[in-house]
């Protein structure tokens, strides 16, 4: 029964409070954010459209965020990860179902509020749907758009499924509708399901590792592919060719991303009401009504339609029907990678770590991380590389078939490791001399049946060879002789004080992008890139 | 002046006294403690569906009046008897008899009385047009009143032969769902509404009986499981289901299983997000969900008291969605047809069909079966239902 310690136990935290509350007065009346104002938030850079609206947020309220953007797969393993004292006070991804199949990923949520919501659709070329005869009223179903692909009528972007919710969530709703049971994907299913996968995945004509480039992307050439898989906010605000989309969204369901904004176990009061203030700006009506018009997301200022026009499919409730799926798709349904890696090992490579950092990016992909993403990012069965290794010249080329077996495998990544562990610093830089044998090269094992790009490391400004603006020529010459060079992306990897500018025009004009290697560690930065390839 | 020893020992006994008080206060001897503004703070831990009630100023304001302070936590029914340090309260609060039950057993000595003040029937949050798909195959039918019922008998058939929405006679154009028909709950492992639905179902499939045997469960164990586990992934907050079917609609969540009072309080909103399509069906059977005050202390039995007894309080009960019994029991009726509602909610005294809990043995025999048939699955932990109030919605 009740003792008088007890009492006293219970008492002692309501003093507390109390005091808190006392002190917390001052503090407010002076206006100025403390740090106990600031939401320190792991996001997917999906909600970075939120910034606008946040500023107005730390207007009202005083509560400022700061955003550390990673992946929803990698961001999940970096909170499970961490230590007590982890870098973020809250989490603000798409969804928090991927995080809640982990059994330790439940206890990290103290609690956690969904600020808006966007399902995943296709965004087809409107003379493309057309044709095909899809319309808001007429939506295809996921066996629709897979015959569609079959017939060669229908190719597509996505994002990966490793990197990025998008293409995540389009792959467990693609599994899921084509599995025909009507309840949850079970990972008996996706053996049963494979044969429609393969199909599907042979429309991939252009991959991404997040889905705001993939939207730019497709918007910039819109002759790569005829449709893309994407947010449906993100779809409604992209014109193509002056044209808007068509969004189709399949008629035997989609995954809706819901944007839990997530506070962490273990945040203190000034942190937990830092949250609540956060959580009760964002679903104020007026809010609301902005997130709806800005972000063109589903809110509470947009109710549902009376009628049924999009059906929600359950979302998996094992870990183990997502992992094997993804990795079931990495390793032998999505089109096979063809890379062609050239990496600057001239003199100035041989500056502080450099030669370290390279080689632990290129590790990622002999998958020295045991983690699950660390396993779904290394080289996969089918996939082709050539790394070329360069300074004022080529210095070392070589290919690498990978096989399926597990020997073959096994001793294709011994060969690997061993031509890149002798790569040794000297010499000049021949940036542009390189990347046309590097074009060269990836148009051997280019096809339809591939996805074809390449990745360039380097540190250093052109020394010598051929210049930037000769290469633009012999690229555009290339396209006219080969077209299927213009789905060919130059990714480019700085990591030193080479001509970032020159790089990243570069880069874009070849439907790329420059990845900046100096400030965060190349090995993330690779991980990134891999979502691209 | 000279103290003489009378006076020193008048001022001992005062000081003593004034001492004895402040004791009492500050520790909370005898249970409830006075504070500052002469009130007597009560302490209880309520089910969070009975987190609003308990916030609402109004309410507080009559507690006041009566001298009261009612501070309430909240957590999951059933876990409620094995919650460290519950009997130190004044009074636990579970949205179940048979939770409350279970509660005294565990506790013999610190119950003080229990009291059942108020109900909540089970209801079935849904659509229209899902409605008139399920009343072609005899499934829903709308009374001459207006009100929709789901018999419950001829929907666990629907499940039983895995029938999808868009295999149903009329469904074509109206709700095409690829998906089978299964009403959307909580997560059976920590939720008392969604054990309120495990107890329906289990009373309807065992051929309107309560099941009383472990062979008996035995036989219905399959098909109880099915109900919760080929939902999918549950959501990580107890009112998840019933917010994704306000914001997401007929597309996402056909059908889920609530409380009455969770639609009343939304729909009584300014901003209410029930639209004109949305209605509530009563399952045929129904069945209680009788929110059971189990109290630990005279602090306790003042706010069961009250509960049962004033008026203000049976109304706020009312406009909360909780239908009151004993005198006040018309006051939910009255409330209903003030609001011009009663097209949608029962009077009290028309629910005959009304199924009945299982034994706590027996429901907690199946609740752990079914809490294995997860783990065996494969699938996560439940997640403990938040301490905190979960902003208004139960």
């Amino acid at each position: 029964m009740t003792t008088a310690p007890h009492r006293l136990r219970r008492l002692l935290p309501r003093l507390a409070a109390g005091l808190a509350l006392a002190l917390a007065v001052p503090a407010t009346l002076t206006g100025c954010s403390s740090d106990g104002d600031v939401l320190r938030i792991l996001a997917g850079s999906e909600v970075q459209d939120m910034q606008p609206i946040l500023d107005d947020l730390e207007r009202e309220t005083g509560v400022r965020v700061e955003f550390e953007f990673m992946g929803t797969l990698d961001g999940t393993e970096a909170l499970l990860s961490a230590s007590e004292d982890r870098a973020w006070d809250a989490t603000w991804f798409p969804s928090n179902r991927y995080l809640s199949l982990f059994p330790e990923g439940q206890s990290l949520i103290d609690r956690s509020e969904s600020i808006m919501r966007s399902p995943v659709a296709f965004g087809v070329k409107p003379d493309v749907a057309q044709r095909l005869g899809w319309s808001d009223d007429a939506q295809p179903t996921w066996q629709d758009i897979v015959a569609a692909i079959e017939a060669g009528e229908l190719t597509y972007g996505m994002t990966s499924p490793v990197s990025s919710n998008s293409g995540f969530t389009t792959l467990v709703q693609l599994t899921t509708a084509l599995s025909g049971t009507g309840t949850v994907l079970e990972p008996a299913d996706i053996e049963r399901t494979t044969p429609q996968l393969e199909g599907f995945a042979a429309g991939q004509q252009l991959a991404s590792g997040s889905s705001g480039w993939l939207a730019e992307r497709f918007a910039e050439q819109p002759d790569l592919v005829d449709g893309v898989f994407n947010y449906e906010s993100v779809l409604r605000g992209t014109t193509v060719g002056g044209q808007e989309l068509q969004v189709v969204i399949p008629s035997n369901g989609v995954v809706t991303s819901d944007y839990p904004l997530t506070l962490l176990a273990g945040a203190n009061e000034d942190k937990t009401a830092s949250f609540t203030k956060a959580v009760e700006y964002l679903l104020r009506d007026d809010v609301q009504e902005r997130i709806a018009n800005e972000t063109l997301r589903r809110t509470t200022a947009t109710p549902p339609s009376v009628d049924a026009t999009v059906f929600e499919l359950p979302f998996p409730n094992q870990l183990d029907t997502v992992q094997s799926l993804l990795t079931t798709w990495v390793g032998s349904i999505k089109k096979p990678s063809n890379m062609v890696f050239a990496i600057d090992t001239s003199g100035s490579m041989g500056e502080g770590d450099r030669m370290d950092q390279l080689r632990a990016a290129l590790g990622v992909l002999s998958g020295e991380q045991d983690s699950t993403s660390g396993q779904l990012l290394k080289l996969q069965p089918r996939e082709r590389i050539t790394y070329l290794e360069f300074a004022a010249s080529i210095k070392s080329e070589f290919t690498v078939d990978i096989p399926s077996d597990e020997a073959g495998y096994a001793s294709a990544l011994a060969t690997i490791n061993e031509r890149t562990s002798s790569y040794s610093p000297q010499g000049g830089t021949a940036i542009y001399d390189t990347l046309e044998t590097a074009y060269e090269q990836v148009l051997a094992g280019a096809g339809d049946d591939r996805i074809s790009s390449i990745v360039l490391f380097t540190d250093g400004e052109n020394t010598d060879g051929i210049d930037a603006s000769t290469f633009r020529s012999r690229h555009e010459q290339l396209v006219r002789d080969h077209p299927e060079v213009a789905s060919v992306p130059v990714f480019v990897v700085l990591f030193g004080e080479g001509d970032v500018d020159e790089l990243t025009s570069l880069a874009e004009s070849t439907g790329g992008r420059a990845f900046d290697g100096t400030s965060t560690s190349l090995s993330s930065v690779f991980r990134e890139i891999r979502g691209y390839l | 002046m000279k103290l003489r020893a009378p006076h020193i020992v008048g001022i001992a006994l005062l000081a003593i006294g004034i001492i004895a008080v402040l004791v009492v206060q500050l520790t909370g001897l005898g249970k409830s403690a006075t504070n500052g503004f002469g009130l007597t703070t009560v302490n209880g831990v309520v089910g969070s569906e009975k987190a609003a009630f308990f916030a609402d100023p109004e309410v507080q304001k009559v507690f006041a009046d009566n001298g009261l302070r009612v501070d309430v936590t909240t957590a999951g029914s059933w876990s409620m008897a094995e919650r460290p340090g519950l009997t130190d309260g004044d009074f636990a609060f579970p949205a179940s008899e048979v939770a409350a039950q279970h509660i005294a057993q565990v506790h013999p000595d610190a119950v003080v009385g229990t009291h059942e003040p108020f109900f909540s029937p089970m209801a079935i949050a849904t659509f229209e047009p899902v409605l008139r798909v399920l009343a072609e195959s005899g499934v829903a039918s709308q009374g001459a009143d207006g009100r929709w019922t789901i018999d419950m008998a001829a929907y666990l058939e629907l499940v039983s032969t895995d029938v999808r929405w868009n295999q149903l006679p009329g469904a074509a154009g109206v709700y095409d769902s690829p998906r089978s028909v299964l009403i959307t709950s909580t997560d059976i492992r920590t939720s008392n509404s969604a054990g309120m639905y495990l107890a329906l179902a289990s009373y309807v499939l065992g051929g309107d009986r309560v099941v009383s045997t472990v062979e008996q469960a035995d036989e219905l164990l399959p098909a109880l499981t099915h109900l919760f586990v080929s939902q999918g992934y549950a959501g990580a907050s107890s009112a998840a289901p019933f917010a994704d079917y306000l914001s997401q609609g007929m597309g996402a969540v056909p059908m889920v299983m609530i409380y009455e009072g969770q639609f009343l309080e939304e729909q009584l909103k300014p901003n209410s997000r029930i639209q004109p399509n949305m209605v509530l069906a009563t399952p045929g059977p129904t069945i209680f969900s009788a929110h059971t005050g189990v109290t630990f202390s005279e602090g306790g039995e003042q706010v069961m008291r009250l509960l049962e007894t004033d008026a203000d309080l049976a109304r706020l009960l009312a406009a909360h969605g909780f239908r009151a019994q004993g005198e006040h029991a018309g006051v939910f009726d009255a409330f209903i047809a003030e609001q011009g509602l009663s097209d949608a909610y029962a009077p009290s005294s028309s629910f005959v069909n009304i199924a009945q809990e299982p034994a706590y043995e027996t429901l907690d025999y199946l609740l752990t079966r079914i809490g294995e048939a997860y783990t065996l699955s494969g699938a996560p932990p439940p997640t403990e239902e938040s301490t905190e109030p979960p902003g208004g919605t139960p």
